[in-house]
């Protein structure tokens, strides 16, 4: 024990613990015999000794660390003479923690095997390619294929696993089975950016990695993240988010001229309306439906009750009878077309009575042609016709062919006019409603030189005769009729064919488009807009131009989003709105729609500058993550076949 | 080893692994996927930490000493905890496969601390004792003390007639001799060995003369010597034992893991 001299080799025996097994005698507290178990976990100790022969005898070879040569030495027969009963070797610690090892490593393969044979469903889901439960909507599609929805190899066997092991797997392919976006799905943000070839090619599992539990986010981005690519940094949306610009979010010129602060200010405080005004915001915007805007509701609910009425006394005088220097008609084509008019019955009935009388009959003589009409032709017959309206003489012919043809056939000529100036199937929509009789005694009065007399005028709207002219009374609000002379009269302009040409479609456009005379007041509330922001109101004449009918979506902001029904659900509908969209009392609405550049607006409300969003929008109070409001995927979609 | 050198391997492991987790952090932050990298590399450290019991096997190599292998294991264990949360990306992973691994990995790495603990503690203790044992010897020693004993209540009953110490061995102190005692108060550094035989010894004190007295001292030295022996087996068997639970369970986790690292390849990459 203290006496080093204890360990000494020759009173020392030598221990070797890396044998697998270790004395009997030992495990049980008693003394260990000096020979210790044979390798093999016999005891080795039934013997003192392993007597050695030589020299012709046998002699103890018992060793000094247990007494050395016994007295008696070995028996005749070479066998030790110091015989003791034999013990039970046990396994020496390393020995047994080779057994737990293998035994150890022998479970986990058997673990492995067992659970990888098992179905996805029950035990099976403790099988080893389970990395964990996938998010709820991929775990309801894959429920029936399994694994293999999306790992080609699952079920593929030894070969295709050591394939698919050497080999890059893409996991895409089987994303964008179901998924589409607006753009390639394997670029930044689904789209092309000038300047930045940069940007290597993206994957899905790049932002998306499954398999993080049932209700896991797996679309989450951390702002960091997207400020790798960004050169513009926002750590927080509170702190370093660019402000929103100078007129947001009010870039783009409304699609209706509808002045808040006027209509606040003035008209609604009007005793004579003040009964129709609305009590707020959400009288006309539908809050119900709020998703990215508050809609307004239609014309009918929000317009109608004052500005109704306005409409059908706007009307649209499609053809009139001009001023004529000469009558280019012969009387007898008329009195063929139309019969004898009715003073000329009265006059053949008097002089068939003067003849009948006795009296003489003198020839009737043929009065100075004087024009019933001083007025010039409306610009679209001077279009249609192409005809100069400042100067009857070259204007007169054609015209009084027109009428002529209109007194044999009707409405027809006309037709057959704006087919040529047109489409064939132009006069459907334009003269939709048009009686051919309306416009054969029209024409034939004309062709008589005389003013029609309608036998009652359009009280409901639709088309009518009225002295020189025939005239067209809006029916109502989006009154098709309408619409479609306005779109003729923008195209007409856009494709007119030489200078002459496009002087009287412009003259034709600028009456239809005109905001105190324009057919129905249509353009006192549609906007009208140039394709492109540098077109205004003095870019060339063929310009196509853009009836504001309805109101855009706001559809083509990518990857922004915004929701108002969280906020007004927050804030309330009433005054909520006004949080955030405040007047602007000095701003000059009604400016901006003097222009076809819808660029050029000035919003009735003060800009929304970030400091309102992020009023509430803060570290510690509401989500300000960069997905809140942004989008990551361009117009991100699923295939039809998935719906 | 000088302590210097193992603050130097300290500082290495913790200097790489910031440098690692910086790395990732910025994979992360360009969509990259530095769970490949953390992956491979912690099942390259873990294979390494196997190697130890390799080295051990292979003593007659120049391979560098024990001691040194012993620190780099420790070092290296936990590099690699850490190493394991941050390809994990946490604490907890959500697969029953992964979880598994997790557990066994906790388990290792819990074995492991344990282990170095017991390794670096026990020895100084062992010192302080003032004797030196080879575990596989003290069943013997044991022996030797045990025969030694009864040699001494013999020699007193035969030198003074009395019985009065034999009993006393016989009916108590054979126990203590008997084999080793006491093993978790010596394993938690307790002194209840101690408080027994000198609560065994003083108790029949006062009832031997002085002949037996002489024999009773000689006894007591057996029994306070033994309780060294016993204190020996305490903390050697801690220190040998330890492995047994660490070393199995490692296996195991090199099995899961190269399994773990199949299936991501097959499925994943």
């Amino acid at each position: 024990m203290i006496d080093p001299e204890r360990f000494r080799h020759d009173r020392s025996a030598y221990e070797r613990p890396t044998f697998p097994y270790r004395c009997g005698r030992a495990a049980l507290w008693g003394k260990p015999c000096a020979r210790g178990p044979n390798i093999d976990g016999t005891c080795g100790g039934t013997t003192e000794c392993a007597p050695f022969f030589k020299d012709d005898r046998y002699e103890c070879r018992r060793p000094r660390t247990a007494g050395g040569p016994c007295a008696e030495g070995p028996l005749p027969d070479g066998t030790c003479s110091q015989q003791q009963p034999p013990c039970v070797p046990r396994p020496t610690l390393r020995a047994y923690r080779g057994r737990l090892t293998l035994l150890s490593v022998a479970l986990t393969v058997a673990l492995i095997a067992a659970f990888l044979g098992l179905p996805p469903d029950g035990a099976g889901t403790l099988t080893s390619v389970n990395p964990g439960p996938l998010s709820g909507a991929h775990a309801n599609f894959t429920k029936d294929r399994g694994c293999v929805a999306c790992h080609e190899a699952h079920d593929q066997g030894v070969r295709g696993w050591l394939k698919a092991a050497f080999s890059a797997d893409d996991l895409d392919q089987q994303c964008v089975t179901c998924h589409v976006f607006g753009g390639p799905a394997n670029l930044a943000h689904n789209a092309t950016f000038p300047g930045r070839a940069d940007l290597a090619e993206t994957t899905c599992i790049m932002c998306h990695t499954e398999h993080k539990g049932e209700d896991a986010d797996i679309s989450m981005m951390s702002a960091a993240q997207c400020n790798s690519c960004h050169k513009l940094k926002a750590p927080r949306f509170a702190s370093g988010h660019p402000d929103f610009g100078p007129r947001f979010p009010y870039q783009e010129r409304t699609a209706i001229h509808f002045d808040h602060t006027r209509h606040f200010n003035i008209h609604f405080e009007d005793p004579r309306y003040v009964d129709r005004a609305p009590q707020g915001c959400v009288s006309c915007h539908e809050v119900e439906t709020a998703e990215r805007e508050v809609r307004p509701a239609g014309f009918e609910k929000t317009c109608a009750a004052c500005h109704a009425k306005a409409i059908p006394r706007k009307e649209l005088v499609v053809l009139n009878l001009p001023e004529f220097t000469e009558n280019l008609i012969d009387r007898e084509d008329v009195l063929e077309a139309c019969g004898p008019t009715l003073e000329a019955l009265d006059s053949l009935r008097d002089r068939i009575a003067a003849m009948a009388a006795g009296e003489a009959v003198e020839e009737e003589e043929l009065e100075d042609y004087e024009s019933v009409s001083w007025d010039s032709p409306t610009a679209i017959g001077a279009y249609l016709l192409g005809i100069d309206g400042d100067d009857p003489e070259a204007y007169q012919q054609p015209m009084q062919e027109l009428v002529l043809a209109m007194a044999t056939s009707g409405a027809g000529p006309l037709a057959q006019v704006i087919a040529e100036r047109s489409d064939p199937a132009a006069p459907n929509a334009l003269l939709a409603g048009l009686s051919p009789e309306t416009a054969k005694q029209a024409a034939c009065a004309w062709a008589a030189n005389l003013e029609y007399e309608a036998p009652a005028e359009a009280e409901f709207g639709g088309w009518y005769g009225d002295g020189t002219e025939i005239r067209y009374r809006p029916g109502g609000h989006a009154d098709p009729v309408v619409k479609a002379w306005l779109e003729f009269a923008i195209a007409a302009a856009a494709g007119a064919e030489d200078e002459e040409d496009r002087s009287r479609a412009e003259a034709m456009r600028n009456q239809l488009l005109s905001v105190s005379d324009g057919p129905g007041g249509c353009i006192k509330c549609h906007a009208v807009s140039a394709p492109s922001p540098t077109d205004g109101q003095n870019a060339a004449a063929d310009v196509m131009l853009n009836i504001e009918w309805t109101r855009p979506g706001a559809t083509d902001r990518f990857y922004t989003r915004f929701a108002h029904k969280p906020h007004i659900t927050l804030l309330g509908p009433g005054a909520g709105c006004r949080a955030c969209h405040k007047l602007d009392e000095t701003a000059d609405y009604g400016k901006s729609f003097k222009t076809w550049d819808a660029s050029a607006f000035v919003s009735n409300f003060k800009a929304i500058g970030i400091a309102t969003c992020t009023a509430c929008h803060a570290k510690g109070q509401v989500r300000e993550d960069c997905q809140l409001c942004h989008l990551y995927h361009l117009e991100p979609a699923f295939k039809k076949g998935m719906l | 080893m000088r302590s210097r050198q193992i603050a130097i391997m300290w500082i290495v492991a913790a200097v790489l692994f910031a440098a690692l987790a910086y790395h990732a952090h910025e994979v992360r932050l360009r969509l990259g996927n530095p769970v490949i990298l953390t992956g491979y590399l912690l099942f390259a450290v873990m294979v390494g930490l196997g190697l130890f019991n390799l080295r051990k096997k292979l003593p007659m190599l120049p391979l560098g000493g024990a001691t040194t292998w012993l620190e780099l294991h420790a070092v290296g264990g936990v590099f690699a905890i850490a190493l394991f949360w941050l390809h994990s990306g946490a604490l907890w992973p959500n697969g029953p496969y992964e979880q598994l691994l997790a557990v066994l990995f906790y388990l290792v790495s819990f074995t492991g601390i344990a282990g170095y603990i017991i390794q670096r503690s026990y020895p100084r203790r062992l010192t302080q004792t003032g004797i030196e044992v080879i575990y596989e010897r003290i069943p013997g020693e044991l022996a030797d003390l045990r025969d030694e004993g009864q040699n001494i209540v013999l020699a007193c009953t035969d030198e003074t007639g009395s019985d009065t110490l034999a009993r006393h061995y016989t009916e108590t102190l054979e126990w203590f001799f008997r084999r080793p005692r006491f093993f978790l108060n010596h394993a938690l550094g307790g002194r209840g060995s101690e408080h027994w035989v000198r609560r065994n010894f003083t108790s029949v004190e006062r009832l031997l003369n002085e002949a037996e007295h002489r024999h009773w001292e000689k006894l007591r030295a057996l029994a306070e010597a033994k309780n060294k022996i016993d204190f020996h087996y305490a903390a050697q068997s801690l220190t040998k034992w330890w492995p047994l639970s660490h070393v199995p369970l490692a296996a195991a986790v090199l099995a899961l893991a190269l399994w773990h690292l199949i299936l991501v390849n097959v499925y994943a990459l």
